[in-house]
């Protein structure tokens, strides 16, 4: 029976080897060294008020991994970057040609149209692949690709609104209307997500390979 | 310019703790009490220090049966020399501007150093 005296002592020491148990787990093995160093010491210290004290210490430990994964994450990031902004350029050059029908959409057809938006996507993520050497990247540059185009389509439909005039978009339901951009944000982001991890799976895969 | 390497006062009196018994293996708990410390700051010292050379490390077996194995740390040569250097130059540092003062030193006494294992 333990005395009621110990119990929080005994609870505290029970936190400590728990917290440093999910410290553990949040951290990539070569990090995951050091907090096991901390758990080799736990069992020297005295008290479990102590202990928890000395486990706390593997928090700082897990913010300081995880934001050093995460400057390795975004180190990754400027390769990828340059294709975000071939988006936002395509995108820009996207408002242009329908703002002012050169080369006029309305001749060329829709299968064409959205052949060319998933080549540019997929060629978005098989260069990030190819850049980064990861599948995730790539799927991250067709995301941005897909979100740039899909603003370009936002922006398109809202410009035809308002030529129509907002008394009549009022009429035939602006709620619908932002109804409709919304589906082609999600759509392009799906789109872009899946073409742009396609892409960069082809590389990433084919890199693997045996010669 | 960038800051020079290893010269904040917790790693500066780690470095002196080290330095005191360079060729013994020290347990991160006796680390954290002979310099006061916190684990939290003690371990990315300890971290840095092995990430640039200065520190090896090692495990030990486990003293009772169903503990964890402890980790063990030991200047390199490399890590030796460059704090010794280190702890000369701010001796002349303090010498030269402190001379008329005398600065009480933070005592320790290493009472687990695991002397050549």
């Amino acid at each position: 029976m333990i005395p009621a005296r110990r119990l929080p002592d005994l609870v505290a020491a029970r936190a400590a080897r728990a917290l440093l148990a999910w410290s553990a787990g949040r951290v990539d093995p070569w990090d995951r060294v050091w907090i096991d160093a901390m758990r080799g010491e736990v069992d020297e210290i005295g008290g479990g008020w102590a202990q928890l004290a000395w486990a706390a210490g593997a928090l700082r430990l897990v913010w300081i991994a995880r934001s050093r994964a995460a400057r390795r994450e975004l180190g990754a990031w400027p390769e990828a970057a340059h294709i975000v902004a071939g988006g936002v350029v395509l995108a820009v050059m996207s408002l242009v040609a329908f703002a002012t029908n050169v080369p006029d959409l309305r001749q060329t057809s829709p299968a064409q149209v959205f052949g060319f938006l998933v080549l540019y996507v997929v060629v978005a993520g098989f260069l990030s692949g190819h850049r980064t050497g990861r599948v995730v990247t790539g799927a991250w540059a067709g995301v941005a690709c897909g979100l740039a185009l899909a603003t370009v389509v936002c922006v398109a439909a809202f410009i035809t609104a308002a030529h129509v005039g907002v008394g009549e978009v009022a009429r035939s339901g602006f709620v619908g209307l932002v109804g409709i951009a919304w589906g082609a944000v999600g759509f392009f982001v799906v789109l872009g997500a899946a073409c742009g991890a396609l892409g960069a799976l082809a590389v990433t895969h084919g890199r693997r390979q045996p010669r | 310019m960038p800051r020079p390497a290893n010269v904040s006062p917790q790693t500066l009196r780690l470095l002196d703790v080290l330095l005191d018994q360079p060729e013994a293996w020290h347990y991160g708990y006796d680390l954290s009490r002979w310099t006061g410390l916190k684990s939290g700051t003690l371990y990315p010292i300890l971290i840095r220090l092995a990430d640039q050379g200065w520190l090896t490390t090692r495990w030990a077996e486990p003293e009772r049966s169903g503990r964890p194995p402890r980790h063990l740390y030991r200047l390199t040569a490399e890590g030796t020399r460059q704090a010794t250097a280190s702890a000369s130059a701010r001796a002349t540092h303090a010498a030269s501007t402190t001379s008329a003062r005398a600065t009480p030193r933070a005592t320790w006494r290493p009472s687990t150093g695991v002397a050549g294992a």
